[in-house]
Formats: C-alpha cells, sequence, structure tokens
C-alpha cells in the first residue's frame, strides 16, 4: 500500500477556528495509512468525534451548523412547523439539535428555541392522531415524524390499544410470552438454567 | 451501569464531496480507511446497532461474540498506541495531542457501544424471567453467552429469595397474575401435546392438542405464556 506523511506544525497557538493537523491513523489490514490535514480543511465527522475534539479554549475544531438548523430553515419553522418533513430532515431533529448545542455556536440560544418550539406546535398533532387511529394503517401519520415523535406516537397507539383491550374485557386475558410469539410454534425443550 | 441508549447517530448528512472522517463502525479506525473521500457514504453507524436487537421485543438475540471481539481488540491497539504515545507526548511531541485525543475518542465510543449492547441484552434476559418463566428453553440459552446465563440464575435466585420474604410464611409470587384476575378458574385450549398435568386435588388432565379445559388459573398461567395453552374468554 502507499503512504502519505504529512508534518504536523507547532500546535501551541491557534488563533483561527479551522481544523488543525490531525494525524490519524487508519489501521487497514497491513497498512498504516497517515493523513494529515492542513489547517482550514473541511471534514465530515461523526458526531460523537466532533464532540470529544472540541474544546473551548484550544479550538481545534469549528462545527458547522446543519443546514436544516440554520437561520433560513429556522424561519421555515417558525412559519409552519407542521408542514415539515422531519423524517427526511433528521430523522433525529430534535436528539442531534440538542448535541449540536455543546458546540458554543453563536446562534444557541436561537437554535435551542427553535427546536423547543417546533415541538411544541408539532406535539398537538402526535398526540391527537395517534390517540385517534385505531387499527389502521399508520404509514401516513407517522412518515413526516422524527424518531422522537414517532416514539411518542407509539406511546400514543400502546396507551389507545390498553385501553382498547380492557373495555372489550380483554385485559384479564393471559396471553403467550413474545418469545413464544415470534419463534412461533417450534417446540422447546425445556433445560434448567 | 446506568446506560440508556447510545446517543443519536449523526444526522444524515446530504451528498457532499467532503472527505469524510471517522464515518464507519464504531471502531472508527478500522472502517475509516474505506470512507475517506468517499463522498455520499453511509453515515457512520454502530455496527452494533445493526444488529436487530430491536426487531424482536422480548425475544435475546444470538451474541454477536465476533463483532466484540473485533471492538476490544480495536480498543486495545489504541490504548496501547496511546500509552506509548503519551510517554512520548510529555518528553517534548506536543504535536501528538490531538492524535491521543482522538484515539480516546474513540476508545470511549467503542467502550459506550459495548455496553449499551449488552446492557440492552441484560434488560432482555431480564424480562424472559418475568414474561416467560424460570426456566429457559435450550434455543434461548443457546443465544447467552455463560456470562449472561450465570446472570440469568443469580437474577433468578435473588428474585426468588425476594418473593420469599414479602406476603408472610408462603412468600408472594409476583411472576403470577400480571394481569388483574377475573375469577379463579379459566377455559383454556391445548395447542400442543403436552402430556400429563396434575392439578392440586390429585387428579390428572391429560393435555392433548385442541382439548379443552377448565382450569385453576394460577395452574395455567406458566403454560399459557410458554404457548402450551391458550386462554379462551367466554
Amino acid at each position: 500500500g502507499w503512504r502519505a506523511e504529512g508534518r504536523l506544525q507547532s500546535p501551541a497557538q491557534v488563533h483561527s477556528l479551522s481544523l488543525r493537523l490531525l494525524y490519524l491513523y487508519f489501521h487497514g489490514k497491513d497498512n498504516f495509512w497517515f493523513f494529515s490535514f492542513m489547517q482550514g480543511s473541511k471534514l465530515e465527522v461523526p458526531l460523537w468525534l466532533a464532540k470529544g475534539l472540541h474544546d473551548s479554549k484550544r479550538r481545534i475544531i469549528s462545527v458547522e451548523l446543519p443546514k436544516i438548523y440554520k437561520e433560513a430553515w429556522r424561519t421555515v419553522f417558525s412559519a409552519d412547523a407542521n408542514v415539515v418533513d422531519l423524517h427526511k430532515m433528521g430523522p433525529y431533529y430534535y436528539g442531534f439539535g440538542s448535541q449540536l448545542l455543546n458546540f458554543d455556536n453563536p446562534e444557541n440560544p436561537e437554535i435551542a428555541q427553535t427546536i423547543l418550539q417546533t415541538f411544541i406546535s408539532r406535539f398537538r398533532r402526535i398526540m391527537d392522531s395517534s390517540q385517534n387511529a385505531y387499527n389502521e394503517d399508520t404509514s401516513a401519520l407517522v412518515a413526516r415524524l422524527d424518531e422522537l415523535e414517532r416514539a411518542l406516537f407509539r406511546a400514543g397507539q400502546k396507551g389507545l390499544n390498553d385501553f382498547q383491550c380492557w373495555e372489550k374485557g380483554q385485559a384479564s386475558q393471559i396471553t403467550a410470552s413474545s418469545l413464544v410469539q415470534n419463534y412461533g410454534k417450534r417446540k422447546f425443550t425445556d433445560v434448567d438454567c | 451501569m446506568g446506560l440508556g441508549r447510545s446517543e443519536p447517530d449523526p444526522v444524515r448528512q446530504e451528498h457532499c464531496s467532503k472527505p469524510r472522517l471517522g464515518g464507519g463502525p464504531p471502531v472508527a479506525a478500522l472502517g475509516a480507511e474505506g470512507h475517506l473521500g468517499v463522498g455520499g457514504q453511509k453515515k457512520g453507524r454502530n455496527r452494533k446497532s445493526e444488529i436487530p436487537n430491536k426487531s424482536q421485543n422480548g425475544v435475546c438475540p444470538v451474541l454477536q461474540a465476533e463483532g466484540l471481539r473485533q471492538a476490544l481488540e480495536e480498543m486495545r491497539t489504541l490504548y496501547d498506541r496511546n500509552q506509548a504515545d503519551v510517554s512520548e507526548a510529555k518528553s517534548g511531541r506536543t504535536d501528538l495531542i490531538f492524535l491521543i485525543r482522538f484515539r480516546h475518542c474513540c476508545l470511549l465510543r467503542n467502550q459506550r457501544c459495548i455496553l449499551a449492547y449488552l446492557y440492552d441484552r441484560l434488560l432482555r434476559i431480564r424480562a424472559l424471567r418475568w414474561e416467560y418463566g424460570s426456566v429457559l428453553p435450550n434455543t434461548i440459552q443457546f443465544h447467552m453467552s455463560a456470562e449472561e446465563v450465570e446472570w440469568f440464575s443469580r437474577y433468578k435466585k435473588s428474585l426468588a429469595t425476594y418473593m420469599r420474604s414479602v406476603g408472610g410464611e408462603e412468600g408472594l409470587d409476583l411472576t403470577q397474575d400480571i394481569k388483574p384476575p377475573k375469577s379463579l378458574y379459566i377455559e383454556v385450549r391445548c395447542l400442543r401435546d403436552y402430556g400429563e398435568f396434575e392439578i392440586d386435588d390429585g387428579t390428572t388432565i391429560l393435555l392433548k392438542k385442541n382439548s379443552q379445559h377448565f382450569l385453576p388459573r394460577w395452574k395455567c398461567e406458566q403454560l399459557i405464556r410458554q404457548g402450551v395453552l391458550e386462554h379462551i374468554l367466554s
């Protein structure tokens, strides 16, 4: 394999807010790949890595906001949050947005406010639809929800189903464990643990 | 272990030509070689989360021993390299600090993923005691590691001790009557051939497939949960 070895400059003072030189070892099968990144280069990194490298004092990296959290989209959200397809935009709009606040962005207060207001405006519809859709195909209802909202929807559905079950007098019916339901009619040989 | 779910995966990035770093499975360094410079790569995903733990509630899928082993091995490699570099950094090579930090992030990430995975499995195994019973079928046991089987056995004992200690002399079986009972006796249908079954007054009943019986609720509960009997509502 080929090797590219880079040189790291003095890390002592960092003034510009950009990705500094990083040595990165990538462990291939037999190779060690060295990559260095010049100051100012842009990379996509997973959130956990950005969080780990972020340091308010030492300015190793600066994080650019994904477009959905920027000013333009925030305006859309404040106009009518219900029309936005958060599944396509996310699917972890709330969770990821909350994590974004870790990076000392000057727009943080606005971002936080937008996330909160978005939730508030959408919540009512989620609650209502989850409580009224009984025994039907809900895929259209959840299509544009982010994962947090979907979890809420499922909780609402569970409540609805449990209540209906109770109304039908089935609340006292003992049911097979999900283990059995999932494994079908396969016979088990019981052995003591 | 106070771990719940691992943190959300990074948001799906739009198609771009920027090089992507550490975007592979948990094992950030392992996966990265294939990902650097490849635009539009699928977002970094925890390998553990790709294992369909979520698809089967109450069921314990096979322990991904190989995945675990690889993750742990990578952690060892990262740790060893960091150890070496830390002493070098102390003796002047401050340029290594970022690299050390990067490796440390990867180590923590792997740790979180592994712990979340193992903890999730533990919760499922615990639920099996309540949902299914104190005796697990062979097939499920094969899915569990030796440590998990041991844990289940200790959990069972712990629960039994507790149940004996409440409710007076005989103790109280908390795993019974999970759903509020309406009557002492219930109608059940046999779903498969089970054999002879003795009830409290000494009589034996033959449980043959499709036979129906009127039996005390407390005797049937476990068999219903195990799928031998079916509770019929009148």
